[in-house]
């Protein structure tokens, strides 16, 4: 459904601080696929993930929607069709904003925003039983500003709101790295199960190399712009950590430091 | 004294829609647009020309925020279409505007002395200006609640959210800035009304009175419950008229205005600093404990 074709991207072009990111880089994700996409820092993730998303052109190479070319296309009209979650919990809700208006707005993403009232009184019990659903406790703060929430409530919040109207693509960039242990294993499984449920396609950003061998189908590792590593199925089952710190080892030149496995 | 209350009151009033804009591109929008210093006096030329020509005051009132949108709309469009800084887009419509005012008006100065205005009719002045303010801040209340209003005030908060949703930040951008302008030109429209002049000058200062009233309504009504942040904004507006007209009235010559306007402001802006607040508390808690 996703082709990425001989994607180049340099960053600061003609300064000093020139990095060729993306020489060349080339992925094809199938439907239904749910890849954990790892690698050290530098190494393009985010880069890859805004570049799906719309959010920084390309400078040459093709971004394909099940064969349409969407270079053009601007993230938010891409954005009917792929989700994201950031890192940071504060990226996928409106903080000065309450639960409900918040989720009144992702109940019609994609829509034209139009002086239709936004937040009607059937919508709020609709709203309280998907918050249920997530089990931390939102259900009952409908009206309290998003900014007052805990940051795993929040980002609960934001996963829940991209997936409120259904996408092609969920773009997870790194969503529970600034979580604490347990919360990031709550939202870890109410992302598996959003995704199991509305069978979307996902590619997950993470740090967590467990996680990354835990979850997902299909494991990509990139380094300096470049895949190293495409593994699916059978193969991807039987990595382990150690196999895949070596990896990093040796594409680093054998030198590790602890920010490439769980910075 | 009665007098000088109510003059305080109807001005705070009639500046209160442009506080009102303010509030929505400075508080809501995070956009410090400038452009309402020439949107205030286009509002202000726009109605005296109509109404000395015979025009109906509402409908010229109409026509001043039909005009003083479609100014918020350049700056919009300069700042999402051609990326010049917010600060910059405001002050090039800002400067273009005060040749366009002197071009409607013809000439500096427009007197409405023998024509009928909004405040000529049988109603007392400061009804006429509550009236409007209240019909106002209604609408402005309901739009915000509508999925425009709702993602006008998250654009400003976190506009990669209002992308993600699909939406095009821009336009969204634009829209407040066309919303802000034309209530802006509202307040001129009023103003000409009744000071019975439009002059091309009248514009000079219009952010620092609307910034200055949104802070102050902001800090002083801001946390009190059941008082939203339109009101918070349309009390501060009178607040601010009041504080300026106290100064006055306390001897300083009415050309100090400015002046005044502008170090009102910044000692709201020390009051609210939390780092200068402590400072103060300390300063007198210190002298109470000696």
């Amino acid at each position: 459904m996703l082709d990425l074709l001989n994607i180049h991207k340099t960053y600061d072009k003609g300064l000093p601080t020139e990095n060729q990111l993306f020489q060349g880089l080339d992925l094809h994700v199938e439907k239904g696929d749910f890849i954990s996409v790892v690698g050290s820092n530098g190494s393009g993730k985010t880069s890859l993930l805004n570049i799906i998303s719309g959010n920084i052109p390309v400078d040459g190479g093709m971004v394909c929607f099940d064969g349409a070319n969407v270079n053009a296309v601007p993230e938010y009209r891409r954005a009917s069709r792929i989700a994201r979650v950031f890192q940071d919990p504060k990226m996928g809700t409106c903080a000065s904003m309450t639960v409900a208006e918040n989720m009144a707005l992702a109940a019609n993403k994609g829509r034209p925003y139009g002086l239709k009232r936004g937040l009607r009184k059937a919508d709020r019990s609709t709203f309280r039983e998907v918050l249920e659903s997530l089990g931390m406790g939102v259900e009952d703060k409908l009206d309290v500003l998003c900014g007052q929430l805990s940051g795993g409530q929040r980002q609960a919040l934001a996963l829940l709101m991209s997936t409120m109207i259904k996408p092609d693509l969920l773009l997870l960039d790194e969503h529970t790295a600034a979580l604490d242990p347990r919360t990031s294993q709550t939202i870890m499984d109410i992302t598996c199960d959003v995704i199991k449920e509305h069978n979307i396609t996902a590619l997950m950003v993470t740090h967590n190399l467990e996680y990354a061998i835990r979850y997902g189908k299909r494991l990509v590792m990139l380094h300096k712009g470049r895949i190293l590593l495409d593994v699916a199925g059978e193969q991807k089952s039987h990595l382990t950590i150690p196999e895949l710190v070596g990896l990093f080892k040796d594409a680093q030149g054998g030198v590790l430091t602890d920010t490439m496995v769980f910075g | 004294m009665i007098d000088f209350i109510l003059g305080v009151i109807e001005q705070g009033l009639i500046y209160a829609p442009m506080v009102l804009g303010v509030y929505i591109t400075y508080q809501i929008l995070d956009f410090p647009d400038l452009s309402v210093d020439g949107t205030f006096p286009l509002g202000a030329a726009v109605a005296a020309v109509l109404i000395t020509g015979g025009a109906n005051p509402l409908l010229a009132c109409a026509a001043a925020i039909v005009c003083g949108a479609a100014a918020g709309v350049v700056t919009g469009l300069l700042h999402v279409r051609l990326k010049i800084t917010n600060l910059l887009s405001g002050i090039l419509v800002m400067t273009a505007l005060y040749s366009v005012n002197l071009r409607i008006m013809g000439k500096a100065n427009v007197p409405l002395l023998t024509v009928g205005t909004m405040f000529s009719g049988f109603l007392p002045k400061v009804v006429v200006a509550l009236l409007v303010v209240v019909i106002i801040k209604v609408i402005l209340d309901l739009y915000m609640k509508t999925y425009a209003g709702l993602s006008l005030r998250a654009v400003g908060a976190n506009p990669q959210l209002v992308s993600s949703l699909g939406q095009n930040t821009g336009r969204v951008k634009i829209t407040g800035l066309a919303i802000a302008n034309g209530l802006t030109a509202l307040s001129g429209a009023l103003m000409c009304q009744y000071q019975r002049f439009a002059d091309v000058s009248m514009g000079s200062g219009t952010v620092v009175i609307g910034l200055a009233s949104v802070i102050v309504g902001a800090t002083v009504f801001g946390k009190v419950r059941f008082i939203q942040g339109s009101t918070a904004a349309i009390l501060g507006s009178i607040l601010y008229k009041a504080s300026i007209a106290v100064a006055l009235r306390a001897g300083l010559p009415a050309t100090d205005m400015k002046l005044i306007s502008a170090v009102f402001f910044v000692i709201i802006i020390i009051i609210r600093n939390p780092a200068w607040k402590q400072r103060l508390q300390k300063l007198f808690g210190g002298r109470e404990a000696a």
